[in-house]
């Protein structure tokens, strides 16, 4: 009883650079390995550009206006998180709704499905002639597209408290709003954690198609421009700009969660 | 001031659970005065954690009335007369063991009510984690801890608040039965006034307001260890069989278990807990 018990923050020196780097270097090397296979098989079975273009063609389109691809994904980078936020805020007021009365979530529940099962992607046309042709219509799309994890998953969290914990503040007559942000709120944020990673690649993707319904910036318009002049070069360097989007969204959610989750004894790893 | 006694009359709790009606408490009478320890044992669902509920106001009853230092319950919740230890630690794994300490304290303080009506008994942290041998561990985080600390975390919680109604609920149930031990003489320790080493820090009855406690348990020896006196339930509808008082001194020792008094007065307990099944 009298051993000090083990803290995972005083390890984190030594220790702590060595598991990073064994996170980092096997998919590195993997995907090395990937991008060096594509590369070989392209040149020697000499695959036509317009089939296949080689990472090499590709990471050339990049390099030929490092400007514009930035510019490009700002937009849709603003597009993506923009719709993930304003799907945060609708889910985050709709879970404590819900968390406070059975009656709301009962009929919320049953709406968040259904936008869920909405093809969203079919419904970015419709959206574009209805809200015009600015970054609107894009936001909403990738708002849609990450309500139904975001409100599911909090509405989970805020209601994962252990019931022991809430007799305990209810005996020194807590009220719901103390409740809330002392105890459940807390208590959601890994769960809200875990849907943010799902929605990243999704935000991404609402915005990117949102943007082939007609849009003069973004990713998605250089896809479809590209598309237009049969350039597979500048298409793939598009989805791999977005994917790389997607990795820095992850990397930036795994910071947070160690910073703001280091209670957790186990926690997800990228 | 109040006193804070616990006054249950004629009270009856019936659940709806799947259709089917059950009478957890049938017509309960009990009187607690202020600063006893009362057990109440009873087999499972003889509704002794029901009656723990209803004190708290955690539950309303169906029939009859609970009153605490002359309030009904919701009213003394509202103004700090308990303290709750529960059957789990449900400690707040983001907080530190200091601050998990500390969060009745911080609980009502925006409405001015934290600090009760004046009835609080002031409770000096520092001294409090040092009773219940958290020191050095104070900034730990709760996933750290064995299940053993974690409790006394729950006990230090439900002390630092200087509430004088202290309602545990089986608090060392799910402990292994050395950790139980230990936890019933820290508890008996910190209750009776004593430092953790033993020594006489705070006698009972100088000047402070002795805390009264209900203690439910399924164990006879904690029952008659720990409390002043025994209260025996039965079960379905749960009603009080026998109301046993313990005779034994204080401070309590681990040296009185073995003593002739001590096997008598868990034979009787034990008695009336079979009588209470049979009938």
């Amino acid at each position: 009883m009298n051993r000090r018990p083990d803290r995972p923050g005083a390890a984190a020196g030594p220790a702590g650079g060595r598991r990073l780097g064994g996170a980092v270097l096997p998919p590195a090397i993997a995907f090395a390995v990937l991008i060096g296979v594509w590369e070989l098989l392209v040149r020697a079975l000499q695959v036509k550009p317009l089939v296949l273009p080689a990472p090499s063609a590709i990471a050339g389109a990049v390099n030929r206006d490092w400007g514009g691809w930035l510019a490009a994904a700002w937009v849709t980078g603003q597009e993506a998180f923009g719709g993930f936020l304003l799907a945060l805020v609708v889910a985050l007021l709709l879970a404590v709704a819900a968390t406070a009365a059975p009656a709301v979530e009962r009929a919320v529940l049953p709406v968040v499905t259904v936008v869920q099962l909405i093809p969203v992607v079919a419904l970015a046309p419709a959206l574009v002639i209805g809200l015009g042709f600015d970054l609107r219509p894009r936001i909403l799309v990738a708002a849609l597209i990450t309500f139904a994890p975001l409100t599911v998953n909090t509405i989970a969290g805020l209601q994962s408290v252990e019931p022991e914990a809430l007799e305990v503040m209810r005996s020194v007559n807590a009220g719901e709003w103390e409740i809330l942000v002392k105890l459940r709120l807390p208590q959601a944020l890994p769960y809200i954690a875990a849907a943010t990673r799902v929605c990243v690649g999704l935000a991404l993707i609402g915005a990117m198609v949102a943007e082939w319904q007609g849009s003069s910036e973004g990713l998605g318009y250089v896809f479809t421009r590209a598309q237009r002049s049969l350039a597979t070069d500048r298409m793939w360097a598009s989805v791999f700009m977005l994917a790389l989007m997607g990795v820095v969204g992850l990397v930036a959610i795994g910071f947070l969660e160690r910073r703001l989750l280091r209670w957790r004894p186990t926690r997800l790893r990228n | 001031m109040a006193d804070g006694g616990i006054v249950v009359r004629g009270v009856a709790k019936s659940f709806r659970r799947r259709g089917e009606f059950t009478r957890a408490l049938a017509s309960v009478d009990l009187d607690v005065p202020e600063g006893q320890f009362l057990a109440v044992i009873g087999p499972s669902g003889c509704g002794k954690s029901t009656l723990l509920r209803l004190i708290a106001g955690l539950a309303t009853p169906d029939d009859g009335k609970v009153e605490v230092a002359g309030l009904d319950p919701l009213a003394a919740r509202e103004a700090k007369w308990f303290g709750l230890v529960p059957q789990a630690p449900a400690l707040l794994p983001w907080r530190t063991v200091r601050a998990n300490i500390g969060l009745l304290r911080e609980v009502n303080k925006r409405g001015g009510r934290a600090n009760g009506d004046g009835h609080l008994i002031p409770v000096d942290v520092d001294t409090l984690i040092a009773a219940v041998g958290l020191t050095g561990f104070e900034s730990a985080l709760p996933h750290e801890l064995s299940g053993g600390m974690q409790q006394r975390v729950a006990l230090a919680r439900a002390f630092a608040l200087g509430a004088p109604v202290l309602l545990m609920d089986e608090p060392f149930a799910a402990l292994d039965e050395m950790t139980r031990e230990e936890m019933r003489f820290l508890l008996l320790s910190i209750w009776e006034g004593r430092a953790a080493d033993g020594t006489a820090a705070a006698p009972r009855g100088s000047g402070r307001r002795p805390r009264t406690v209900v203690f439910v348990t399924h164990s006879l020896e904690e029952a008659v260890l720990l409390a002043d006196r025994v209260v025996v339930m039965s079960s379905r509808p749960g009603r009080i069989v026998d109301d046993i008082d313990i005779g034994l001194d204080r401070p309590r020792s681990a040296a009185q278990e073995d003593s002739d008094a001590f096997v008598e007065y868990t034979r009787r307990v034990r008695a009336a807990l079979r009588s209470g099944a049979g009938r």
